[in-house]
């Protein structure tokens, strides 16, 4: 966050530390400086080397062109000596004896020639015989020592002044030398020609004397100290003007007087043999390098900024939109569509900032379109929602007035939904049992201190087993902690294949309990209350019968049988009363053992035996050897079998048939029980297995029967899972058949089992 | 006969008590009737000569069947004596815990003859 906004803050200051602006800065920067080192370097030097050489020469010309001058002037002075002296103006001049006439005419003669000032004219025994020299201080002597005597025509200088020396050619035996004394005008001129010289520049002439070099002229520098500064030869062997009365020419770099540094030029006048030297300051000569450096530092200095400037001009024609593109996109970002990036750079940024406007006015299209859209969904959800909730309320008000208990759960058992009735069932709230699981709130059991498993309960099987199931066996726990017994059926929820939760609903069947249970009582103390006077019927009967009161007659005999008979058959009845109440209550329980039916039959056929023997019937049973036991509940089969044979026997005449056959079938055993005895007339058929129902073909023939039995037997069979049919023909006979499931009856609990029919 | 047995009849009802005292005493046992379970818990309690069997029947007043079979088994002194209830009582789990309680014989009234019930007692008292 910091770093952007500090980059933000460079940025507007023009200075990013990370940009193009530097990056390209800095490449022209890292290239130019060696480049244009270099090439300053290298002009430098060139220029450097160029003027110094040109320097020298100019020196050397300056040098040559004063040397020159000067020769010029000598020669001129040495070739107008001549002259003088060998001239008719000369030669009078000697003939005439008096000083003063010859002074005079040497005077008219130095008027022909300007470029002496005076002159003086002397014999070779040192008498003057003619001199202009007005001056009395005037040394003559010593300046005739100084003139040396020579052959030829000599320039030499003493003391401040320029002569040349001349001999008369003889005559008359007379030898005279005149001496003229140069203008120095001319010479001056030379000397203080600094043309070319600079500021510093200046011509010095020397000439030796002895171990010493002496200066001839005055000092630019040091004007009157020509005395003091004069130069010992040994001490300075370099010096120009030492090398240069040593005969030596040439250009050097030198100490002057001053001690500055100099560029000086020598030459050697053989003609006087006199030095000339023309010097210039090294600083003032060379100016011009240091300028040309100064210069060429400025210029490159110059050039660096100029580039700089230019590259950041240049970076910053390129940053510059890059930014207003970036600002454009923060625009966008606050939902501001209307770019107005003013980018003409007519390269390729500006194209990138076209398509960038045209981008964002599309966005803002689409974002208008999408807001539009969401406002017109907003609308429809809006109402749907409404449609939800009033639907929602609906439900919630069905739910609630449910009479029976209805408990949502999610797929862990915990609770999400708890109806008005289901409170007020189990005595919690809904606020209370919201989010608990439903097993320690409802606290399963089967009886009393019985509690199940949470495994075992409904809405544990319906959750894990996606099963949905029935029952009305359990009990769940009241909030006071009394048990209540439920009805209960838990189904699970499913979405998409997927258990997401179960829902129980249940009810308080207290009061069907406490009925059910009442039922049951009466029908106990019913069938006990019915049964105690029967019994002692019974008892009695039977003893005197026996005889155990006294012997009694036959005819008593015969009365006492049928009273027996009579109550045997209300036993009976009530037995019967009672195994249908059973059955329609559902109270009977099946036990499964394996049982082998055969057996059964055979058991039943011997409790008939009497009654079958009394009516001759023929008896047979056939049934497949291979016949597994099948694991059905022997009591109630045994009656089954029992209620069949027995109708055989006793709707069959005399001398009839009766057979029985059992066979396996796929997964079914059948039993098939035909006789051939009165049948069962078409149209009664329907009502064969109704209660109370006995065909009008057999009640004529016998009294007997309660009409229960194949309700009963009905209601046996289909609870163990078979079925019952049957064919008859009145007249002709009847044959029953019923199946029961190989694989067996599972067990069923129920309060009781059937009672034993009489056979 | 010397020594004859002797029974405790627990039964209510008027009439099947003559019939059984009756058919009891001509095959020749001595018989004790007790007509509700106190008077019959009382007895054998109280009783100096224990009875060779008991005769119980299952809808007594005051106690019920299961209820005295209950005492008289917890009683070290009277779990061994051989018991039949003989009863005309219908209910499968009544007749469950009864016999799980260990009685040797369970009769319905209503379906036996009393000649065979007393069979079954001279059975037991064999």
């Amino acid at each position: 966050m910091n770093k952007s906004a500090a980059n933000q803050t460079k940025a507007k200051t023009g200075f990013k530390f990370h940009s193009i602006q530097t990056k390209l800065t800095l490449s022209i920067i890292l290239i130019l400086i060696p480049v244009i080192a270099l090439l300053s370097f290298v002009s430098f030097r060139n220029a450097q080397t160029l003027l110094k050489n040109r320097i020298s020469e100019g020196l050397e010309t300056a040098i040559t062109s004063r040397q020159d001058r000067i020769n010029q002037i000598i020669l001129t002075s040495l070739e107008h000596a001549r002259l003088i002296s060998s001239s008719d103006q000369g030669q009078d001049l000697l003939l005439v004896k008096d000083a003063t006439q010859s002074s005079e005419k040497l005077e008219t003669l130095l008027f022909l020639y300007p470029e002496f000032e005076e002159a003086l004219v002397f014999n070779d025994q040192g008498r003057i015989r003619a001199s202009t020299f007005k001056d009395p201080a005037f040394e003559v002597e010593s300046l005739i020592k100084a003139a040396g005597s020579h052959q030829k025509p000599q320039v030499f200088e003493s003391r401040g002044h320029y002569y040349v020396s001349v001999n008369f050619p003889e005559i008359s035996q007379a030898s005279a030398s005149a001496l003229l004394r140069i203008n120095q005008d001319k010479l001056a001129a030379v000397l203080r020609d600094y043309g070319g010289l600079g500021l510093s520049g200046e011509v010095i002439l020397g000439k030796r004397q002895g171990d010493q070099v002496v200066y001839l002229n005055s000092l630019r520098h040091r004007p009157n100290a020509q005395e003091q500064l004069k130069l010992t030869v040994s001490q300075n062997p370099r010096l120009p003007l030492v090398l240069a009365v040593q005969k030596l020419s040439g250009t050097t770099i030198a100490q002057d007087y001053r001690g500055e540094e100099v560029i000086a030029s020598y030459r050697h006048l053989p003609a006087t043999d006199w030095g000339l030297v023309v010097k210039m300051d090294a600083q003032e000569a060379y100016a011009p390098i240091q300028r040309l450096r100064t210069e060429l530092i400025q210029v490159s200095l110059l050039i660096l900024i100029l580039f700089l400037l230019v590259a950041f001009a240049v970076s910053r024609s390129i940053t510059e939109p890059l930014h207003r593109l970036q600002l454009g996109t923060e625009k966008i970002g606050k939902g501001e569509w209307d770019l107005d990036l003013d980018i003409h750079t007519g390269d390729e940024v500006e194209q990138l900032a076209n398509e960038f406007t045209k981008m964002a006015k599309e966005l803002q299209q689409l974002y208008q379109g999408l807001e539009q859209k969401v406002k017109e969904r907003t609308v429809e959800l809006r109402s749907a929602k409404e449609d939800i909730e009033k639907e929602k309320k609906k439900a919630e008000t069905i739910l609630a007035s449910i009479g029976d208990g209805v408990i949502v759960t999610g797929r862990e058992g915990k609770i999400i939904f708890f109806n008005r009735a289901a409170e007020d069932f189990s005595g919690y709230s809904q606020d209370e049992v919201l989010g608990k699981n439903f097993y320690e709130i409802l606290k399963v059991c089967r009886e009393k201190n019985k509690p199940l498993g949470r495994d075992s309960t409904l809405t544990h099987k319906a959750l894990n087993q996606a099963k949905a199931e029935r029952n009305d066996d359990r009990f769940f726990t009241h909030k006071d902690g009394r048990l209540y017994p439920v009805s209960q059926v838990a189904t699970p929820l499913i979405i998409e294949g997927e258990v997401i939760g179960a829902i129980v609903a249940f009810r308080d069947i207290t009061r069907e309990k406490e009925i059910d249970r009442m039922k049951t009582e009466f029908i106990s103390v019913a069938s006990h209350q019915l049964r105690t006077p029967l019994s002692a019927i019974k008892w009695f009967t039977e003893m005197l019968i026996t005889g155990d009161a006294g012997k009694i007659n036959s005819e008593q005999k015969k009365f006492l049988q049928q009273i027996y008979g009579s109550n045997e058959r209300m036993i009976e009845l009530v037995n019967s009363l009672l195994n249908v109440s059973r059955i329609e209550q559902g109270r009977i329980s099946i036990d499964p053992q394996p049982t082998d039916l055969g057996e059964l039959v055979d058991q039943v056929l011997v409790e008939l035996k009497p009654k079958v023997e009394k009516k001759k019937l023929r008896v047979a049973v056939s049934k497949n050897e291979k016949l597994p036991k099948v694991n059905i509940d022997p009591k109630l089969i045994r009656q089954v079998y029992a209620n069949l044979l027995s109708n055989a026997v006793k709707y069959t005449e005399e001398g009839g048939e009766i057979n029985v056959f059992i066979s396996r079938k796929d997964d079914e055993i059948i039993s098939q029980i035909e006789d051939s005895g009165y049948g069962i007339p078409k149209e009664q058929q329907k009502q064969i297995f109704s209660k109370f129902f006995r065909a009008d073909n057999i009640l004529k023939v016998s009294a007997e029967g309660s009409g229960l039995g194949l309700y009963i037997v009905k209601s046996v069979v289909e609870s163990s899972g078979g079925r019952i049919w049957f064919e008859s023909e009145e007249g002709k006979g009847a044959t029953f058949w019923f199946t029961l499931p190989v694989e067996g009856t599972p067990p069923r609990k129920g309060q009781q089992t059937l009672e034993d029919p009489k056979l | 006969m010397d020594n004859p047995k002797q029974i405790l009849v627990i039964e209510d009802e008027a009439s099947l008590l003559e019939a059984i005292q009756t058919k009891l005493k001509k095959e020749g046992f001595k018989t004790v009737v007790a007509r509700d379970g106190n008077k019959a818990i009382d007895y054998l309690n109280q009783s100096a000569q224990l009875p060779d069997l008991i005769w119980l029947d299952y809808y007594l007043p005051k106690l019920n069947g299961l209820q005295i079979l209950e005492i008289i088994k917890a009683k070290e002194s009277l779990k061994d004596i051989p018991i039949i209830v003989v009863s005309n009582t219908a209910g499968q789990e009544k007749v469950d815990a009864m016999m799980a309680l260990g009685v040797d014989n369970y009769f319905v009234k209503a379906e036996k003859r009393l000649d065979e019930v007393v069979k079954e007692v001279k059975r037991l008292l064999k």
